[in-house]
């Protein structure tokens, strides 16, 4: 079937071949489903908490006395505890539940032995509290993206490889000799993320390698889990969705090739331009400037790959509540990636070095990017792991209007703000304070923009627990939840 | 491969057969086929080419990557710090600045706190350094009161201060040599004072006179035994410093 390079949209998904298939992924979703719901339930859990931690921490740096007597409440513990609960309860668990999930789907593999992968869930989960719990206590490292106490950090790794070999055990028993773009993505990632996390512990945490050494490690271990494990999972998603929603292939095999291995080369190196201006060997970061810009091609191989592959169908695209979500992740992918690639050059990188900007930056990637895609995949597996509809319309607009304009205000306040703070920064007139000064309005900005993703989360967590929960009247719903009042049928 | 996917679906198909007739009356059964009835294929891929223009515009980007790292790799040496170090340029020459530039540096650091950075010290309590007389007078008494130090009252431009100055020579807060003559040199050129600089050699010689002394001077020894004045000449020593530098040659 995949040797077919025909594109007609209008191919029947009820041909009886595909039928057979279609059954098997019944089957593969059954294999999965507890393990993937729990998933499910600690990552919004951890969003959640996460968004508390935000909050606290936004607010906090415009108002520096906002619960300023609770030691575990000061701003570096509390804005450490936001980025790892995000990256690794948030994202962690939600690339957990969606991108095995596809993996299982497209390797046409059910997942054996769940309970092992459902017991090693529950302890990623106990050792990430741990962790959190040990950086509000403050026994945080020093290290950025790495603050979890050594205390925590083994379990997290043990736990991790009894989660991510089944992704790979998938791969290994996969049916069909054809293997989806998707599928080098998540099986790429799955071996990226452990050798970036475990050798950035050991030449940090526990065996700390000398001077600069260290900082190089940081960075390209902080760089590379936004572009080695969180990229490529949500690309490996939004290359599933997109056709699997729209019914209609992928626009190029050749581009989607091109699109992996120039994110496989150039990634790796990319995350040395955040040392611009250190006292490390120049060649070093000039090679990390140049893959940044090299991260051009795959971004422009991918951002073409998708636009064609939806091209025509926007008013499908608008209906469905997943697509809705992966196209607005995948069109900030292109954005920030490009604007990405021109933080790395030199002469931008002086202004937008040590400000705001960076901050709206990681914001756009790890947030408009990555979890806007993840809350496509999760209103794409619900229905088909439960078996039941989502309950409320009216909730999935207002989340997600909510985090598209919350997101927004967010990316260009820290950005336009970040951006002015710079100028004001590199010019020796004006005294520090008052570039200091100057930032408050725009983390005002920041604020605001954080009630409104509060309030699409809550919508989410409810509209999710809801039909979780309240089996009777939501069980009866039939049909697929469109964000479309027109009742004829369609895809979700 | 393909004679496995065979046998399932014609399994399959027996077992549908079963499975219809079953699904006509069983509710649930109906509503897991309407679940498998809206999923659609399994994605898979086109095949359209790679626009060209995409392949040149890539080629023009590695392109672009070849020669910035010829231009800013530093020669791929371990030492090299600055983007536009060049391997064939030889050793780096250190940065040359003038006495006066180190000294307004040291004074930033050191001095302004008291004597603020315009050199009016404060009423009552910091003496002025502009237009002193005992700072644009022989070098050697500003010498004495960096090495050692100064204690009591003093009268500066008809004002009485009784304050203490530290020491900044090898007995006090230790500043080079070097940085001594340097601030020596601003303080005696900037704000319009205007007099003649004072070389690392000359503060070398002051402070091997004066290692041996403990206590910080008083105004009133800080005139007596002075040696000759040392030969110095004053030069044009920065662009900025060009005002005082003039009107020290004029003098």
């Amino acid at each position: 079937m995949s040797d077919s390079p025909s594109k007609s949209p209008q191919e029947s998904p009820y041909s009886s071949s595909n039928e057979a298939v279609r059954a098997e992924l019944s089957e593969i979703d059954a294999s999965i489903r507890s393990a993937a719901l729990f998933f499910v339930i600690s990552a919004i859990s951890w969003l959640m908490l996460g968004t508390i931690f935000a909050l606290l921490a936004a607010f906090k740096a415009h108002e520096p006395d906002f619960a300023g007597t609770f030691e575990f409440l000061t701003f570096g513990r509390v804005r450490s505890a936001h980025l790892n609960a995000m990256a690794l309860g948030w994202g962690n668990n939600i690339i957990f539940a969606v991108g095995l999930w596809i993996m299982a789907r497209l390797c046409r593999a059910p997942i054996h032995h769940k309970g092992i992968l459902l017991i090693a869930g529950i302890f990623w989960n106990i050792g990430l509290s741990v962790g959190i719990f040990g950086i509000l206590r403050g026994d945080i490292t020093s290290v950025e993206w790495l603050e979890i106490p050594h205390y925590a950090t083994p379990l997290l790794v043990i736990s991790y490889a009894l989660i991510g070999v089944w992704g790979v055990m998938a791969f290994r028993f996969r049916k069909g000799d054809h293997v989806y773009v998707s599928q080098w993505y998540i099986l790429a990632a799955l071996f990226w993320f452990p050798w970036l996390y475990v050798v950035a512990q050991i030449m940090i945490i526990w065996f700390p390698a000398r001077g600069v050494v260290q900082s190089v490690t940081n960075w390209w271990f902080a760089h590379n889990v936004l572009g080695l494990w969180l990229t490529p999972m949500a690309l490996a998603t939004a290359y599933y969705l997109i056709p699997k929603v729209l019914g209609r292939p992928i626009y190029s095999y050749y581009l989607s090739v091109l699109g992996f291995w120039a994110l496989a080369i150039f990634y790796n190196w990319a995350g040395v331009h955040h040392l611009i201006g250190g006292p490390i060997p120049v060649w070093l970061i000039s090679a990390g400037i140049v893959a940044s810009v090299m991260m051009v091609i795959p971004v422009i191989v991918v951002g073409i790959n998708h636009h064609m592959s939806v091209v025509g169908l926007h008013k499908e695209v608008w209906r469905s509540p997943t697509l809705r979500f992966v196209v607005f992740g995948a069109i900030s992918y292109t954005l920030v990636s490009l604007i990405g690639s021109a933080m790395a050059l030199r002469t931008v990188n002086q202004i937008t070095h040590f400000t705001h900007f960076t901050v709206g930056h990681a914001h756009h990637g790890v947030y408009a990017f990555f979890t806007m895609i993840m809350f496509g995949g999760v209103y794409y597996m619900m229905p088909r792991l439960l078996k039941r509809e989502w309950p409320s319309a009216g909730l999935i607009k207002i989340h997600f209007w909510c985090c598209a304009i919350g997101i927004t205000i967010m990316v260009v306040a820290l950005q336009v703000g970040g951006w002015i703070q710079g100028l004001e920064m590199n010019n020796a007139e004006i005294p520090f304070l008052e570039t200091v000064q100057n930032t408050i309005p725009w983390l005002k900005a920041r604020s605001v923009s954080g009630i409104f993703l509060t309030v699409g989360h809550v919508a989410f967590a409810i509209n999710f627990f809801w039909m979780l929960f309240a089996a009777g009247a939501v069980r009866a719903k039939q049909g697929p939840t469109l964000l479309d009042d027109s009742k004829e049928g369609g895809i979700a | 491969m393909m004679s496995e996917d065979e046998k399932k679906s014609s399994a399959n198909t027996v077992g549908r057969e079963a499975m219809e007739k079953a699904a006509m009356q069983d509710e649930h059964m109906q509503e897991v086929h309407a679940q498998l009835m809206r999923e659609k294929e399994e994605p898979h891929e086109g095949f359209s080419p790679v626009p060209i223009f995409l392949m040149f515009f890539f080629a023009a980007l590695c392109f672009w990557g070849g020669v910035y790292l010829v231009e800013h790799s530093g020669g791929y040496r371990w030492d090299a710090y600055s983007p536009d170090f060049d391997p064939n340029a030889g050793a780096p020459k250190p940065v040359e600045i003038s006495l006066f530039d180190r000294g307004a540096k040291v004074y930033r650091n050191q001095c302004a706190q008291c004597h603020q950075a315009d050199g009016n010290g404060v009423p009552g309590v910091y003496p002025p350094l502009a237009g002193s007389d005992w700072v644009v007078g022989h070098p050697q008494v500003m010498a004495r009161i960096l090495i050692n130090g100064l204690n009591g009252p003093i009268v500066v431009k008809g004002n009485t201060y009784n304050g203490n100055m530290p020491a900044f020579g090898s007995s006090g807060l230790a500043l080079s040599e070097k940085d001594i003559a340097a601030v020596i040199t601003y303080v005696r050129q900037e704000w319009g004072n205007a007099a003649s600089e004072v070389t690392e050699p000359m503060i070398g010689d002051y402070s091997a006179l004066y290692a041996g002394r403990s206590t910080p001077w008083q105004a009133a020894e800080l005139k007596e035994g002075l040696g000759p004045i040392p030969e110095a000449v004053v030069q044009p020593v920065a662009e900025e410093a060009t005002p005082a530098a003039e009107a020290a040659t004029a003098n």
